[in-house]
């Protein structure tokens, strides 16, 4: 049963932020989403799971329209920042509330699995919402997303505001969750290196469009840096598509994004040729370009 | 209807608080009757009495509250307005019967069906005004707050207006039996109308609602 | 024994290797069960279809075997294979980057051999 984007447009007013964006997301997967601020993660992830009408195209689940399908909804849960959904002024609604509203409205709800999380995260039940920290937000939001069972499950940020020692307890969460199988996690975040080896794919959004969806280790594989004095550099990477270049003095350094099976002859050429992190290959595909005078 | 029932199941605290307004709603209404009738209070004191009173009932008949939860949930749109429907049947028969027993209790000779339609009537003109002023504040929160006063107060007037040049002395009473009832089916007509424009802009409002 | 993961490698080559090392320190002895991947997945806060790949180059290499219902163990002769096969990469992994680096600062020959008779018994 796979989730698939297509030809998805988002536009506000005068404002494109989504272009013809094409994403096909497979069951039993945990895929990373990294974007830029205003790349359109979220507006994504929200007409994925029908709470934001796309402008043009669609979603389909197994096939079938997800706007306004009841049964397809079922198996989506988007858990996203409370300030958008209920830490309303208007509305004093406590945590355990709105658990309670969760546990009702998600048919697969684990009461369990939500208490457990309470009781680990710390969080108090009885506290209104608009009264929470960052972070004690983000781990309602986890909670949510954990407990609800849904087949296809996002989360946007979730780590916003959590202290370390509370981030790895996410993970391991999502890890545990995933081993049980069934469920697909879409999880976007800004802090990269961290969850770099829990992806089993990554997806990066650039310019209101998919810029690459791969598996982590094999786009991890083909990058490489390269870097020594300008001339070297440059006839090392001849041919080859370079990304994000860095200059300063004499020295050069250069992003590689090779294609499967091409090498690098670097045969009497005297420069350094390293791996990079997850990180450093998202700064050099959709970051700027670096000179140093 | 299961998917009607859970939503109103899921947030049972404010199903619960509207019954409490409806209470509310009935012995504000009755308190105002009453006020209206005496015939020593000032007019323009009765019309800034009303309009404060409109707009605090506008504000206790918010039916927008959680919908971004529900739809944010996995729940259609139609599922959603659905149970906003059925809270506000609910609402209103419970003001409906509590009202009644309000009269009933403390001022059982002003008990007519008349009174009762004309409570009923104010009642869904401050709900279909909530409506309006709820889906113009999803956009400007400042807007929708100054459009609902606005209608109130200038409705508001044309009523206190028409009340005061009844025969017998101005009063909800008087409109109700017989200054004319001109005036109390225009009150009453006013009212539905301002409902089902507000019913149908929350629905179709509804239907596009986007969580961003 | 848990190692921390870096970033040189891919991290499956990485869960192959620290496997492999465990098997050469007796730490697993042949004929007996290694982690599973859900297991590999916690403790090294993984993905599990990572850990499984770096499991299922072990088992291409013939280091393990797969029990069904049961789980991965290493073979016999596993601890002995392993040697062989580091002993083959050796020249790759350690020499060659010595000799370029000696190349670029100027050190012959000459010199590299006294300083390994030096500090070797």
């Amino acid at each position: 049963m796979s989730l698939e984007l297509k030809q998805i447009s988002k536009i506000y007013g005068k404002k494109t932020v989504l272009n013809g964006l094409n994403l096909t997301l497979e069951e039993e997967k945990i895929y990373g989403l990294i974007g830029r601020n205003g790349a359109g993660k979220t507006t994504m992830l929200s007409i994925a799971s029908a709470q934001n009408p796309a402008t043009a195209g669609e979603v389909l689940l197994d096939g079938e329209k997800v706007w306004e399908n009841r049964k397809a909804l079922q198996d989506i849960c988007f858990s996203r920042e409370l300030a958008t959904t209920a830490a309303d002024n208007k509305n004093p609604s406590k945590v355990k509330e709105y658990l309670r509203i969760a546990s009702i409205l998600y048919p697969n709800w684990n009461a369990e699995l939500a208490k457990e999380l309470v009781a680990e995260f710390g969080l108090d039940e009885n506290m209104k919402i608009y009264k929470l920290s960052k972070g004690m937000q983000s781990m309602v939001t986890i909670i949510v997303a954990m407990a609800s069972g849904a087949k296809y499950t996002f989360l946007d940020e979730p780590v916003t505001g959590l202290d370390v020692v509370a981030r790895e307890a996410f993970y391991k969460v999502l890890l545990d969750e995933y081993a049980k199988g069934g469920r697909t996690f879409v999880v976007s975040t800004h802090i990269i290196e961290e969850a770099a080896s829990i992806f089993e794919e990554v997806i990066f959004i650039h310019d209101g469009k998919v810029l690459l969806k791969e598996e982590t280790d094999e786009l991890l594989a083909r990058t490489v840096h390269v870097s020594g004095k300008a001339e070297d550099v440059d006839a090392v990477c001849e041919g080859k598509k370079e990304h994000h270049t860095e200059t300063l003095g004499r020295s050069k350094g250069v992003t590689l994004l090779l294609e499967p099976g091409e090498e690098l002859d670097t045969r009497g050429r005297d420069v350094d040729v390293r791996t990079m992190t997850l990180q450093d290959v998202f700064v050099a595909l959709c970051g700027k370009e670096e000179t140093y005078e | 209807m299961n998917r009607i029932v859970r939503i109103l199941r899921a947030d049972m605290r404010i199903t619960l608080q509207m019954v409490l307004k409806a209470f509310l709603f009935a012995m504000i209404f009755f308190v105002y009757f009453k006020i209206l009738n005496a015939q020593n209070i000032q007019p323009s004191l009765i019309l800034i009495l009303g309009q404060t009173m409109l707009i605090y009932m506008l504000n206790m008949m918010d039916v927008s509250q959680n919908v971004p939860t529900y739809i944010a949930m996995g729940c259609t749109r139609k599922n959603v307005a659905a149970a906003i429907w059925a809270r506000w049947i609910l609402l209103f028969v419970a003001v409906i019967v509590l009202n009644i027993v309000v009269f009933y209790c403390f001022s059982p000779d002003e008990l007519t069906v008349k009174t009762i339609i004309a409570q009923a009537g104010g009642f869904l003109f401050v709900l279909g005004l909530n409506c309006i002023s709820s889906v113009i504040s999803n956009y400007n929160r400042v807007a929708g707050v100054l459009v609902g006063c606005l209608v109130s107060m200038v409705i508001g007037i044309i009523i206190a207006g028409m009340a005061m040049s009844g025969k017998n002395g101005f009063g909800v009473t008087s409109i109700v039996n017989g200054v004319g009832n001109d005036v109390f089916g225009i009150t009453v007509v006013t009212s539905l109308v301002v409902m089902v424009i507000g019913m149908v802009v929350y629905n179709i409002h509804l239907f596009r609602y986007t969580v961003r | 024994m848990k190692e921390v993961l870096n970033q040189e490698k891919s991290i499956y080559i990485q869960i192959a290797e620290m496997i492999e090392n465990d098997i050469l320190r007796d730490i697993i002895l042949e004929e007996e069960r290694v982690p599973s991947t859900n297991e590999l997945a916690k403790i090294y806060t993984i993905n599990p279809a990572t850990a499984a790949k770096g499991i299922n180059l072990l088992v291409d290499k013939g280091i393990l075997y797969k029990k069904r219902g049961v789980g991965m163990f290493v073979t016999s002769g596993a601890k002995q294979a392993i040697r062989e096969s580091r002993k083959a990469e050796f020249y790759d992994k350690y020499i060659k980057s010595l000799l370029q680096e000696a190349e670029g600062l100027g050190i012959d020959k000459a010199e590299l051999i006294k300083m390994i008779e030096e500090n070797t018994d």
